[in-house]
């Protein structure tokens, strides 16, 4: 009895454990201030749609009173079916180790390890805890049983997580005394799949709109479901509609499926327990060799591990299609809505390639697992081995956007509509943005799990912050004008560089349990703030005139107390963090007055042109209250922002001619349209100012010059 | 030739190394002793920069580890103490991975060479997951050695090596040594130190204790005792002092 209580005390601390590290409290690794802050966006996520579950699950037993008996058995079936496929699939089967083999050398009886392994996982397997639960909890909230549903639908959900279990045993004692290691893996993509395809049919009805002539609910009538009553997915149901008899037949069925297994499992260990733990050599492929030279090393490795690895490929190749397509069964009118506008079967496009993105390219540093150590005595920077990795994958999901873009403009005979082909052009600078992206993210996701190995859990958060980063891609799709576009694409290839930018620098801290990068300005922080700066500042003129404030002065208020505020924040980060901030005093004054007046004399000729050309209205003046706003504000706020932060941590990145130039790109994008060309001009210049002097004073009187010369142009 | 310049490493409270200061000169075959938990193997992934020291820094051949990380890496041939390698890919084909990310042009003859030298000839189509421990260990030495690196740095080469193996390997370690190769490895196994390496440094609790010759070490510390006793004496003194 002791033993029994060790075992299971066991296995729920490992799940115990689990659950510390998944929510960080018993990490050593504390994550950087930055990266804190990515992961409570990705926490609320979680919490968001763990929450989109559950209503999932509510919808879908809101309809089950509407369901014939056959429809809401062959429902729950499904359910169970996929707990059980799922459950096994991500067992350890794929890995060679089998902790069983170690588990039999401790004293005690084999039949009592087998009948604890089951309750263990009754308890507390992940698909129980994901699948069957809620849909018990669902199940019996909608009988009507209130608050008695809790321990009610945990109670009737037992029996059926005991079947699961003890099933789910006797497969893997099955397949792992009696097949070999290349069959399992390749059974295990196979299970996985399955499962898959199980539980998102068995959602259907809770998802999209509930339709009688659903698929799922034809094949329930095909199979005539309504009379099997003795099996457990009704009794389960009848068990919660307040049935004596029905519980006692669900706990007849699972004590025994549960002997049954127990037997059956007894006679497979009968010559003891010991797993077919080596794979096949296989035959000598020459052609390996040869490739290699042809595609370089990373990319011949990726395809040979492409071609034997049935389980890579089915998640890489087929799970993006396999999701696209289970699509069209929860919306019957999804084809025709994809086919209906260039805009659609471009979202759609970039959708599943944005899925085979976090399928691939996501798990670039986990599928390299323990052989990690390989990659770091390696000549070359590891930056740029994942970027390798990060093409690679990037071509194949770039190859999945073609060919639906392709099908659908040749399906549609959309192949002379310009559009198509603009949007075209932004899917595919989308996919090679997203594959940035995705690698970056997927470094963050596997940082904690790399360095401690010991944790099982991935940082699930950031799958859901790159979803949403998908999302606002896909937006510059549907976008207004060509402008906003652009803008918007800007916007994605700047956050991709942010990310990129703390992934090399975390980078050789990878494998490191404790140690953080030194902290220092990064575009992140940067482009952090002058966001900030901008949403504080629309909703400070917001307020002002709210208040019947005057336009012009609201506007310099606001100006001036978003920049206070933004400004105050990032000096409070940074000391926080223990960054010195930027300087302002030195020397380089006259320098600075002289390059801030030619870029001001550019500036001047081209305001003079564009009046010249009338594309300019005559009234567009400023007023004389604008006068400190222009020669005061926002030289020394925008210079605080986007040479103090922007430029600095660009510096790091690039080279310098590069930063000061891709800066001045940032400052201008932020500006009117019709204003662009001299105010990079104005960026350029300042950054140089910065540049040669280190101190943000000369910059701030080069564009203090620059906007005085403008205001008395105009 | 190695440098290591007052390094320490923290993992949060707990110091592994408080300050390590170290040079080992080429040609050397350097032993690095200690006890379970002494740091060796802390240190040894510093200079690979697997991890970072929170303070001072590690040079190989005047190149600091985490800056010159990549200049460092063409320099030297690295074994872990439990190598582990991907699945589905067979012996040749990783050997042969690492000789092309090195950049070597004639990568297949070479590492059909380097398997047969250290008896993977056979074993050389075989899945690496498969491998026994002690053929996962030639197999990654086999990676170290492929691309003729000036410098060697090894985490406890022979440890789960049958005898001859062993042997084998500290053949070879030898003759590389004689051609000028440096070699850094750690060990707890003091008889292989004693017949193997021309310096030894013992490590205990993240700082050296001793460090010389170990015949010199036997001859100052146990009076012609082995260095068995040299070890047991100096890090028994240490726990003494130390509680």
């Amino acid at each position: 009895m002791r033993q029994f209580w060790a075992l299971l005390k066991l296995a729920w601390r490992r799940e115990l454990n689990t659950w510390v590290q998944q929510t960080g409290r018993g990490l050593k690794r504390q994550g950087t201030a930055p990266k804190r802050g990515l992961g409570c966006l990705g926490g609320g996520l979680f919490v968001w749609v763990h929450f989109c579950i559950w209503f999932i699950f509510l919808r879908a037993a809101q309809g089950f009173a509407q369901y014939a008996p056959g429809e809401l058995v062959f429902l729950l079936a499904l359910l169970q079916l996929a707990g059980l496929l799922l459950e096994s699939a991500s067992q350890n089967l794929a890995q060679l180790d089998w902790d069983v083999e170690w588990l039999v050398t401790l004293p005690i009886s084999r039949r009592a390890l087998l009948f604890l392994r089951v309750l263990q996982r009754a308890l507390t397997g992940q698909s129980v805890r994901t699948m069957l639960w809620p849909a018990a909890l669902a199940l019996a909230w909608q009988q009507g049983w209130g608050w008695g549903a809790l321990p009610l639908g945990l109670l009737a959900a037992f029996p059926i997580s005991l079947m699961q279990a003890s099933l789910g045993l006797g497969l893997e004692f099955w397949l792992r005394l009696r097949w070999n290691p290349v069959q399992i893996r390749n059974l295990h993509a196979l299970i996985g799949l399955a499962g898959s395809c199980c539980w998102l049919l068995a959602m259907l009805p809770g998802l999209g709109q509930s339709n009688p002539n659903m698929l799922v609910f034809n094949w329930a009538n095909w199979a005539h479901l309504s009379r099997w009553q003795w099996t457990p997915f009704a009794l389960w149901n009848l068990t919660l509609e307040g049935e004596g008899t029905a519980w006692l037949g669900l706990w007849l069925q699972a004590l025994l499926v549960l002997g049954l297994t127990l037997s059956g499992v007894a006679y497979l260990t009968r010559d003891g327990v010991v797993g077919n733990g080596s794979r096949e050599a296989g035959r000598i492929e020459p052609v390996g060799a040869a490739g290699g030279r042809r595609w370089g090393p990373i990319i011949w490795r990726e395809l040979l591990l492409l071609r034997r690895d049935r389980s890579f490929m089915v998640q890489t190749l087929v799970m993006p299609l396999l999701m696209a397509g289970l699509q069209w069964l929860v919306h019957p009118g999804a084809l025709t809505q994809v086919l209906s506008s260039p805009e659609n079967l471009c979202a759609t496009a970039f959708g599943v390639s944005a899925y085979a993105l976090l399928s691939s390219i996501y798990q670039a540093v986990l599928s390299e697992g323990q052989a990690f150590w390989i990659l770091f005595t390696l000549p070359r920077p590891l930056s740029r081995i994942l970027l390798e990795k990060a093409r690679f994958w990037g071509l194949v999901a770039g190859g999945y956007a073609l060919l639906i873009l392709l099908g659908g403009a040749i399906y549609k005979g959309m192949w002379n509509d310009p559009m198509l082909w603009l949007l075209a052009v932004i899917v595919l600078v989308g996919v090679v943005i997203h594959s940035v992206v995705a690698l970056c993210l997927g470094v963050f996701a596997s940082a904690s799990f790399m360095a401690n190995q010991s944790s099982k859990m991935l940082r699930i958060e950031y799958v859901y912050l790159f979803m949403s980063l998908c999302g606002f891609y896909t937006y510059s799709l549907y976008a207004a004008d060509l402008w906003s576009r652009c803008v918007l694409m800007l916007l994605s290839a700047l956050f991709a560089l942010a990310l990129w930018q703390k992934m090399v620098e975390g980078l050789p801290y990878l494998l490191d349990p404790v140690d953080q990068p030194v902290a220092s300005i990064s575009l992140a922080d940067g482009l952090i703030a002058v966001q900030a700066f901008f949403v504080i500042q629309g909703i400070m003129l917001g307020f002002l005139l709210a208040f019947q404030v005057e336009a012009a002065l609201a506007v310099s208020l606001a100006y001036f107390g978003a920049g206070l505020v933004t400004a105050l924040g990032m000096r409070f980060t940074m000391w926080r963090r223990k960054i010195s901030p930027p300087r302002w005093w030195g020397a380089g004054w006259g320098r600075a007055l002289l390059m801030g007046a030619g870029a001001g004399l550019v500036g001047v000729i081209y305001v003079k042109l564009l009046r010249a050309a009338s594309c300019l209205p005559e009234d567009s003046r400023y007023p004389e209250t604008m006068f400190f706003l222009m020669v005061l504000g926002a030289p020394i706020f925008e210079e605080f922002l986007f040479r103090g932060l922007v430029f600095t941590s660009l510096r790091r990145l690039w080279p310098e001619r590069r930063a000061v130039l891709g800066s001045a790109l940032i400052f201008a994008m932020v500006h009117p349209a019709l204003s662009v060309p001299p105010v990079f001009l104005l960026g350029v210049v300042t950054a140089e100012c910065y540049r040669r002097t280190g101190r943000l004073g000369p910059s701030v009187l080069a564009h203090a010059v620059y906007n005085s010369l403008i205001l008395f142009a105009s | 030739m190695i440098e290591i310049r007052g390094l320490c490493k923290r993992y949060g409270e707990f110091v592994a190394i408080p300050d390590l200061s170290l040079r080992v000169e080429s040609g050397e075959i350097f032993g690095f002793l200690g006890p379970n938990g002494a740091g060796k193997t802390t240190t040894i992934r510093i200079l690979m920069g697997i991890l970072t020291p929170s303070a001072g820094q590690a040079l190989v051949d005047g190149l600091d580890c985490q800056k010159d990380s990549v200049e460092v890496k063409r320099r030297v041939g690295y074994l872990p103490d439990t190598p582990t390698f991907y699945d589905y890919l067979r012996g040749r084909e990783i050997v042969e991975f690492v000789a092309e990310m090195h950049g070597l042009s004639q990568g297949q003859e070479k590492v059909a060479a380097i398997l047969g030298d250290l008896g993977l000839a056979d074993a050389a189509n075989e899945y690496a997951v498969n491998y026994s421990l002690g053929m996962k260990k030639k197999l990654a030495l086999a990676c170290a050695l492929v691309h003729d690196p000036p410098v060697l740095i090894l985490d406890e080469p022979t440890n789960g090596l049958d005898p001859r193996a062993a042997r084998e390997i500290v053949e070879r370690l030898k003759e590389r040594a004689a051609r000028g190769l440096t070699v850094f490895l750690s060990t707890h196994l003091l008889e292989m130190a004693d017949r193997v390496c021309t310096r030894v440094g013992i490590l205990h609790q993240g700082r050296l204790i001793a460090l010389g010759p170990p015949a010199e070490l036997r001859h100052q510390l146990a009076q012609g005792g082995s260095l068995e006793q040299v070890f047991l004496d100096l890090t028994a003194s240490q726990e003494e002092t130390a509680s």
